[in-house]
């Protein structure tokens, strides 16, 4: 590994870390820019005076990268000072995506930032046409919970700023076709190669085609997830493979004609086009770049080293687009070539496999996943375990889908008819893949979940990765390797027998409760689960979209206990949803009065896992790792009005001397059966998410809380109440999930720190 | 320059062994090793001979040329390093060929006015991308700060020389070049380019249209210089 022939490599390294420092220390872009300025002209100055500049320099590309990352994560988007006001647009749309009774698309108005609108029913507007849109701009969330999703950061790398959510008649289509001739030019072409494939094949398989030729990724959710666990989803991904196709077919072509030394003027050109048809994803400009570099220098007579080229490649998109650091197929993309093109060799080195072929194939995969591992850990908790083999039996048949594919596509915006046969010869070798891949997916535990690991464990994996190909010898290896072992588990040691405090995290479920205890030993309790009420419709599931993933950000998939307030599903639907997907030692829910829906699914889930659960009433006290959980109610006494919030199980939580109340959704019958409890507590988890008809003045003096915390989120039952925010709010510290996100309780029993995930 | 050199940095190994250098396209130890030509040499087309001025060969046929310089002689390391710049596209060997070439014509002390590279045939270039002669040429050019012009065509695409006896090489060539314009080398001396000189009927073929088009003298220059056949 010598650097010197690869000089952009240590360029995009400077550059990204310069981005990732810009996400974490948010310095001012001015300061920035004047260190900017300054670094690059000390770097002249020793050009000048002809020494090495080379450190300097790379320190002006990674400030570059901070300054550039700054400017696109913090600065003021157009329509901040727009927020939840109404608002009419003219703008043209694209990236339309339909599904029933709704339709997702992109407006972008004149000289303005872009808007992403959902739209329920009416006509739903096509690609290209301007339309009049008229509705309240939100601004997208960043992260929420700690793990979570950053849907902002998400919605800026596309260069969207604001969200709309519209009914039909909301909507005016003023303009079909509307925008410029080049865009719609690839637009026609796109849409026509898609609709030769969809008339010609059954639906699936055509997506199927049309995604892995123009990245369209309108595959069905359940194939999607069927590419994801058997660990293929590279392949509907539009990928070097399809740009070293067309170069290979176009210089066969070139050469019929005796002008193969035109090659990369020719080449290049239509491999752009071929680019901006499937609307430039990463990885596609990723691999136009290396193509064309790899073309010019063949042209030019220069040394094309693959590397260097890889590495231009992310530095081009980067300067562009900074935030695509944090897109997963950027990360995909560029950690997958890279890997393949420094341990491409070295596996292969190892590998004992007598069939050259098989073990080329058989290389190429496993130094793909050694580099991307820790990403697909970090962005999907889970990697699949069997991926080797659909990779060496599934991808090679994949190839031949993309020559057939192609062919069809170029003769089809001539000949139509002729594409047809070739697409009815393509269509069993899609069926086939499809069939194997859902053989695969059906391997019981062919994709496991995988906690977060520490960052630094990320770093050392990839140091002994670059040591393995670095040119030291077998000893040495294998002397840096076993340090790094031995560093690695002594932090581990040593940060686990650290004292710890007591962790309370109160999630921001949306509209819900759900509430995460790290005890100081390490053990996990949570309390609540949150969940939508099923009635919204919408495929969103809180269970398996914010709370699977944080547990497995917090490596908490074994939980100690559950505590389940009641059974309503804004507070036991998330756990239903992933108690298929985490170890439980026990749950304890109330005294139930009533046997209701979720309860029966609880029980039934809890029978088959083989999880005990306990019903608790008042009187009862649990001790988990020297945290007393005193049970308040149900008492023997059984309130009638809305029975199923207000026999909920209260609890005060005591650890040394702090002490949380946990209330559920009791209302002022529960209070009132409490008033001459123990209530009184450092914490109120509020109950009811702040409704009215609970946190009674009398009830709140009681208690005499030091910091309330309301879980809630956007609803149309007026909570949280006014005046009991008003009310909350002069009696204590108030903390509310829908405004300040994930709420982060901190203590050792004496002192209590909090934290909030949103504008801390 | 340096941007090129950012995008498409040059190979850091010995073009042999793969060794990494710090400059330059060989390692000091295979270096050494090529077979450089010295000590006496045939003062017409200048292989290396053990006695005498010129080569048995010369003696028995007169070349058109008057002189012909080579840097090495052509055994299997030179023959697979100029397969590999001829067909394998690595171009970037011109430059290392021309350094050496530069070297041996300048201690010649040969005086000429202009350099032309032996012509590729269309087809051939197509195939091909490149001419290298004119790689070498140019990479010439620059050294001596002499004009490169490219005088000839290649009208027929002969076929390939290796397997021929010399009098089938001189058949194969006869009308394969033509002069397309005269302006550069009327009365000029010229320094003739090629990759490898054999018997030097290429190489006479072309010094013949040369003269027959006014030049005044042919020399020539090549990479390696092969045995008699």
């Amino acid at each position: 590994m010598m650097i010197m022939d690869k000089p952009f490599l240590l360029v995009a390294i400077f550059l990204s870390v310069g981005i990732i420092i810009s996400k974490y220390l948010e310095i001012n872009i001015v300061f920035l820019f004047i260190i900017l300025c300054v670094s690059l002209i000390l770097s002249i100055y020793t050009y000048l005076e002809r020494k090495d500049s080379t450190i300097l320099l790379l320190l002006a590309v990674a400030i570059f990268g901070m300054v550039i990352g700054a400017n696109a994560l913090y600065s003021k988007g157009m329509y901040d000072n727009l927020d939840s006001k109404l608002v009419s647009f003219n703008g043209i749309v694209s990236d339309v995506m339909v599904k029933d009774g709704f339709s997702k698309y992109v407006l972008k108005p004149k000289n303005k930032e872009k808007i992403l609108i959902t739209q329920y029913g009416g006509v739903f507007p096509k690609d290209g046409d301007l339309i009049e849109v008229r509705g309240i701009v939100q601004l997208p969330q960043g992260k929420r919970n700690p793990g979570g999703f950053d849907y902002k950061l998400f919605l800026r790398k596309n260069g969207i700023t604001a969200l709309m959510s519209v009914n039909g008649y909301s909507v005016k289509i003023i303009k079909k076709n509307a925008d410029s001739i080049i865009e719609r030019l690839f637009r026609n072409i796109r849409e026509k190669i898609v609709e030769n494939y969809s008339v010609s094949m059954p639906k699936n398989d055509a997506d199927f085609v049309s995604s892995v030729i123009l990245g369209e990724y309108n595959v069905e959710d359940d194939i999607l997830n069927s590419f994801r666990i058997t660990g293929i989803s590279h392949i509907i991904a539009v990928s070097g493979f399809n740009f070293g196709l067309l170069t290979v077919f176009m210089m066969f072509v070139l050469n019929i004609f005796h002008i193969r030394r035109y090659s990369a003027p020719i080449i290049i050109p239509l491999l752009i086009i071929y680019t901006l048809i499937t609307g430039s994803p990463p990885s596609a400009v990723r691999s136009v770049i290396m193509a064309s570099m790899a073309l010019i220098a063949s042209s030019i007579g220069r040394n094309n080293n693959p590397i260097n080229a890889v590495s231009f490649a992310a530095v081009i998109i980067l300067s562009f687009n900074p935030l695509m650091l944090f897109d997963i197929g950027f990360q995909l993309s560029f950690v997958a070539t890279l890997s393949i093109l420094l341990l491409y060799k070295p596996v292969k080195d190892i590998l004992k496999i007598k069939n050259e072929k098989l073990k080329e194939v058989v290389s190429v995969t496993v130094a793909a996943q050694l580099g991307t591992i820790p990403i697909t850990i970090y962005s999907f908790h889970n990697i699949s375990i069997i991926s080797l083999l659909p990779n060496v039996i599934i991808v090679p048949i994949v190839s031949i889908t993309v020559i057939l594919g192609f062919l069809s596509a170029l003769i089809g915006l001539i000949f139509s008819p002729l594409a047809v046969i070739l697409n009815m010869i393509n269509t069993p070798i899609v069926e086939l893949i499809l069939f194997l891949t859902k053989i695969f997916a059906e391997i019981p535990h062919a994709s496991i979940n995988i906690s977060v690991p520490p960052f630094y464990l990320v770093i050392f994996y990839y140091t002994a990765l670059f040591i393995m190909i670095s040119s030291l010898s077998k000893i040495n290896k294998l002397k840096v390797t076993s340090l790094i072992l031995v560093t690695s588990m002594t932090i581990l040691f040593v940060s686990s027998s650290i004292p710890r405090n007591l962790e309370i995290t109160f999630l921001d479920v949306g509209q819900g409760d759900s509430t995460f205890l790290k005890t100081p030993d390490g053990e996990n309790i949570l309390i609540d689960g949150g969940g939508r009420p099923e009635y919204n419709g919408s495929s969103f599931d809180v269970g398996q979209d914010i709370l699977l993933p944080y547990l497995l950000y917090e490596n908490a998939t074994l939980l100690d206990a559950i505590f389940i307030s009641h059974t309503d599903s804004d507070h036991i639907g998330g756990i239903l949803s992933i108690l298929d997907d985490v170890d439980v030692k026990r749950i304890f829910i109330g005294r139930q009065v009533q046997e209701d829906e979720n309860y029966k699914r609880l029980m039934y889930i809890a029978s088959k896992k083989k999880i005990p659960i306990f019903q608790l009433s008042k009187g009862d006290t649990i001790t988990i790792d020297g945290i007393r959980y005193y049970v308040l109610s149900p008492s023997s006494n059984i309130i009638n009005e809305n029975p199923i919030n207000n026999n909920a199980l209260v609890f005060k939580m005591v650890y040394k001397n702090v002490s949380i109340l946990f209330t559920g959704d009791i209302e002022k019958e529960a209070e009132n059966a409490l008033i001459n409890d123990n209530i009184s507590s450092d914490i109120l988890k509020v109950a009811h998410h702040g409704s009215n008809t609970s946190s009674q003045k009398n009830f709140i003096d009681k208690v005499n809380p030091k910091i309330s915390v309301i879980m809630v989120g956007k609803n149309n039952y007026g909570q949280p109440d006014g005046e009991v925010v008003k009310y909350l709010k002069s009696k204590s510290q108030l903390f509310r999930t829908d405004k300040d996100g994930a709420v982060i309780v901190d203590t050792n029993g004496t002192y209590i720190h909090i934290k909030k995930m949103v504008g801390d | 320059m340096i941007f090129l050199d950012l995008l498409f940095p040059p190979k850091t190994n010995c073009i042999l062994c793969g060794k990494m250098i710090k400059e330059g396209n060989i390692c000091d130890d295979c270096e050494g090793k090529l077979p450089f030509i010295s000590g006496n040499t045939c003062i017409v087309c200048g292989k290396p001979i053990d006695t005498g001025e010129k080569c048995p060969d010369c003696m028995e046929h007169e070349h058109i040329f008057s002189r012909s310089i080579s840097a090495f002689e052509y055994d299997e390391t030179m023959k697979s390093l100029i397969a590999r710049f001829k067909y394998y596209k690595e171009r970037n060997l011109a430059e290392f060929f021309a350094e050496y070439m530069y070297k041996y014509i300048k201690d010649a002390d040969i005086k000429f006015d202009v350099i032309v590279p032996v012509p590729l045939h269309r087809a051939r270039l197509d195939q091909r991308g490149y001419n290298q002669a004119e790689l070498l040429a140019r990479e010439l050019s620059y050294r001596f700060d002499i004009i490169m012009s490219k005088p000839l065509r290649r009208i027929r695409n002969t076929k390939s020389q290796t397997e021929f006896s010399r009098e089938e090489r001189t058949k194969n060539l006869k009308g394969a070049f033509k002069v397309v314009y005269e302006d550069m080398i009327k009365n000029k001396t010229i320094l003739l380019v090629d990759d490898v000189l054999t018997t030097g009927s290429t190489i006479d073929e072309c010094a013949k249209v040369l003269k027959e088009s006014g030049a005044k003298d042919v020399f020539a220059a090549t990479i390696a210089t092969g045995r008699n056949v």
